[in-house]
């Protein structure tokens, strides 16, 4: 601590991470920390915490001599303590709250050490929750819409992890009751956006444009109007319908990071020895037995070279900050043909109102069913949400919100292309977990090798679905398999209606969330036909019977493809480490089938 | 300034407010806590505190110059304070879910006609299609029509070329394509319950 001539304290705590912080959260706080009820009883209170490493290696030390009433004073610490620890008042890692010193004959306060309410990174917002609304068709080569977000973020590079979110946005319009892909323009200044908190990154392509925030900063982003330009004028009826997508996203800067955590099994090795190997281009990789190249020996492991051209997580790129949702695939299913939903769901889009589309029931929690029967060769079928199986459809406690699972390669693949994503790599994968911190052995998509089963679900089937679960120190929070729970995925960033931080999220080093847990990630792998791969973005059209039709994207067998990440059955005991960031042992398994612990994401290159 | 353990304890009191130089003068100050806690362990190496004690070396005008001195940098995190507040801190709004999924669709209104409306999308088709000119093209319904309807034919720029009434109970209706040349056509059925578009090429 420092004190200035007034023998006030202004100063840092040694052993925080970032000790200017500390302090001006201090400072912040005192101003706060002066109303009732935080207001302490009068004394010579001091009291200070250091939160390192989790709260269980908090260093506190409170003296109450000299205070009015020591008794009241010690309490009163160790209940703001107690209180502190919870979200959202719970400090950052190595912040140092400190209990207020009252005078003992002055409400006024004397120093300014105060309880600190981790002011600065206390979003108290409740949801990410992307909204697009007003769409207008201007003309026959604009439209209009609104959009807003909330906790959107962007940091400066040097403020770790230094990236920074953004919602990709496509557009679809029915022509002739067909609905295809709108190809916007490529150059920033044919948009318009009120204020200037965001800016317009489109697409080289033309297939969508990134919204993102001009500056850094953090917060929420408040109804804000855009005006997009076709790329090309459109000869359809004005009243046509448009459908304006908006998919959040988490931006990973270019950089290097490591693969594999060297001691795990089935995991991505040094080809010399067991331990991590460095990613630090996009250039080549060897595969052998020396240093410099990846072992080519064990389960999926590579066995030739990895070509320059395969995305392997040097590059900047886009995540999709959660798994597809199924109200996500819902919405992409009633964009499609009658033929095209045939492929994509399990039963006839013709079957009765209310069959259920992929599950016989809603026992692995999938609610997605048809809502309109469609006719071959005439109409589509309209789908819905029902997972809480009731007489009406899309209602609060549909289950909206929660992952999609059922859906296989084949699946993903086309909803992606249809998006105008991608499929992410296996290197992408452990890219967006770990970032460029070395790897922890057995560690989890939350930078530790603990993790704690959200099994316990509050709102269920609701946007705000969540568990109530809260991991202890150095625990992660996930949904997999221990024992007990349901069997099934869990909403979207189910763990952020309730928590705050990335352990208590689970959330992967830049944002990325349920990357560990929940549904199995369908990423590319390593192998022959994996290698292929070239990393091209979906362009918006699917074949006419409704598969992905990208160049150098595995086949709708899946071979190329793979699982990582574990989902909610796996379990975490001995060798089985199905969530590990490194862990690959399903990693060359096709997933062409449609399992119930299966779904996934996708992401897009920076341009 | 006691050195214990190379920590360094300060424990604030009201006198040291007042008058911080005199009170480093005043040892007895810190004589008024002679049973002074011991400075816990686990607080060791993870705070600066300052203790004083008349074992210390540092003269009052050096105390007193650094508590300036401190003030300074007092003050110098405050304005910091105020710059930052602005900015973001590590560790928050990424790691901060919510409620929803992640996903939005917004979709538009297409233009009204002032009655609710309901697109059919089964059971209308246009046959045949595409036409030679001058042949008649057969609409036909899956279900007959409750109510009048008004069949409007419109060529790919948006412009009327005619309107026509369709019956109601009807389930089709013929499209004479006499004096329409070749092209692609809108067909638009409109009705109290329901609109429909079907594409015609007229060959």
């Amino acid at each position: 601590m420092k004190y200035n001539h007034k023998g006030h304290k202004v100063g840092y705590t040694k052993g925080a991470k970032n000790k200017t912080l500390c302090s001006l959260w201090f400072f912040l706080v005192f101003f706060v920390v002066k109303k009732a009820p935080l207001n302490p009883p009068e004394g010579g209170t001091l009291a200070v915490a250091v939160k390192e490493n989790g709260w269980e290696q908090c260093h506190k030390a409170i003296h109450t001599k000299g205070a009015k009433n020591k008794t009241l004073c010690s309490l009163w610490f160790f209940l703001v303590f107690f209180v502190a620890k919870t979200a959202p008042l719970n400090p950052p890692e190595g912040w140092t709250f400190a209990v207020v010193v009252k005078k003992r004959v002055c409400a006024k306060w004397r120093f300014y050490i105060s309880l600190c309410l981790c002011a600065f990174g206390a979003n108290f917002a409740k949801a990410n929750n992307v909204q697009i609304f007003n769409v207008q068709v201007l003309d026959a080569t604009h439209l209009a819409f609104d959009i807003s977000w909330e906790n959107s973020w962007s940091l400066p590079d040097t403020a770790p992890p230094g990236n920074h979110d953004a919602v990709w946005v496509f557009i679809k319009y029915q022509n002739n009751m067909a609905w295809q892909h709108l190809d916007v323009s490529a150059t920033a200044i044919d948009y318009t956006l009120t204020g200037n908190t965001l800016s317009i990154n489109p697409a080289s392509d033309g297939k969508g444009f990134f919204i993102e925030r001009a500056d850094t900063g953090r917060g929420n982003i408040g109804p804000t109007h855009i005006l997009v330009k076709y790329a090309d004028s459109l000869n359809i009826m004005a009243n046509s319908s448009f459908r304006v997508f908006g998919i959040e996203m988490v931006y990973v800067p270019q950089g290097g990071f490591y693969l594999g955590d060297g001691v795990a099994n089935h995991v991505f090795s040094r080809g010399d020895k067991p331990a991590p190997f460095f990613i630090n281009s996009e250039n080549s990789i060897p595969v052998g037995k020396d240093s410099l190249s990846l072992l080519d020996t064990g389960m999926y492991a590579p066995v030739a070279a990895i070509p320059a051209a395969y995305p392997k997580g040097y590059n900047a790129f886009y995540s999709m900050k959660y798994e597809i949702s199924q109200w996500q695939y819902v919405s992409f299913l009633n964009c499609l043909s009658f033929n095209q939903q045939e492929t994509r769901t399990v039963v006839s889009p013709a079957s009765a109102s209310g069959t259920f589309a992929f599950s016989s029931s809603t026992a692995s929690r999938n609610g997605i069913v048809i809502d309109i029967p469609g006719a071959s060769g005439a109409a589509p079928a309209v789908y819905a949400c029902d997972a809480d199986n009731k007489t009406t459809y899309n209602d609060t406690g549909a289950g909206q919100a929660r992952a999609c699972n059922f859906l296989g390669w084949a699946d993903i693949a086309a909803y992606l292309d249809w998006a105008a994503l991608r499929p992410m790599t296996e290197m992408e994968f452990e890219k967006i977990c770990r970032g460029p911190v070395y790897p922890i052995a057995g560690e989890f998509a939350w930078g530790t090798a603990f993790a704690t089963d959200g099994n316990t679900i509050i709102n269920d089937g609701t946007p705000e679905e969540s568990v109530s679960e809260v991991p202890p120190a150095g625990y992660g929070l996930a949904r997999y398999y221990s024992k007990t729970g349901p069997l099934g995925p869990m909403r979207c960033g189910f763990a952020g209606g309730t928590h705050r931080g990335r352990l208590p999220l689970g959330a992967a080093y830049f944002g990325v969330m349920e990357m560990s847990g929940n549904l199995w990630e369908n990423c590319i792998t390593v192998d022959t036909m994996g290698l292929s791969f070239t990393g091209n973005n979906g362009d918006g059209v699917l074949s006419a019977t409704g598969d992905a039709n990208v160049l150098n994207w595995p086949g709708i067998s899946g071979i190329g493809a793979g699982y990582r990440g574990g989902a909610f059955e796996s379990s975490i005991t001995g060798t089985f480490r199905d969530l590990a960031v490194s862990d690959r042992f399903y990693a060359g398994l096709p997933p062409n089938l449609r399992r119930n612990t299966s779904g996934g994401r996708g992401v897009r290159n920076e341009k | 300034m006691k050195k214990v353990n190379n920590d360094t304890i300060f424990i604030i009191t009201p006198s040291l407010r007042k008058r911080p130089a005199e009170h480093l003068n005043n040892h007895n100050c810190w004589g008024r806590y002679p049973q002074s806690p011991a400075i816990p362990a686990s607080i060791r190496g993870i705070a600066d505190i300052f203790w004083q004690t008349s074992e210390h070396r540092i003269t009052n005008v050096e105390m007193a110059k650094k508590f300036r001195n401190d003030g300074v940098v007092g003050a110098k995190y405050f304005i910091a304070f105020l710059i930052l507040l602005s900015f973001t801190t590590k560790g928050f709004s990424q790691y901060t879910g919510g409620s929803g999924d992640g996903f939005a669709m917004g979709q538009n209104m297409p233009v009204a006609y002032g009655i609710k409306q309901v697109e059919i999308g089964s059971g209308v088709r246009l046959s045949p299609n595409p036409v030679i000119a001058g042949q008649n093209v057969n609409l036909q319904f899956a279900q007959a029509l409750n109510a009048n309807a008004t069949l409007t034919i419109l060529d790919i720029t948006g412009r009327v070329i005619k309107n026509e009434t369709i019956t109601a109970n009807s389930q089709q209706h013929p499209i004479n394509t006499s004096g329409m040349q070749p092209g692609t056509y809108i067909i638009r059925v409109v009705s109290e319950e329901y609109q429909t578009e079907r594409k015609l090429t007229i060959l």
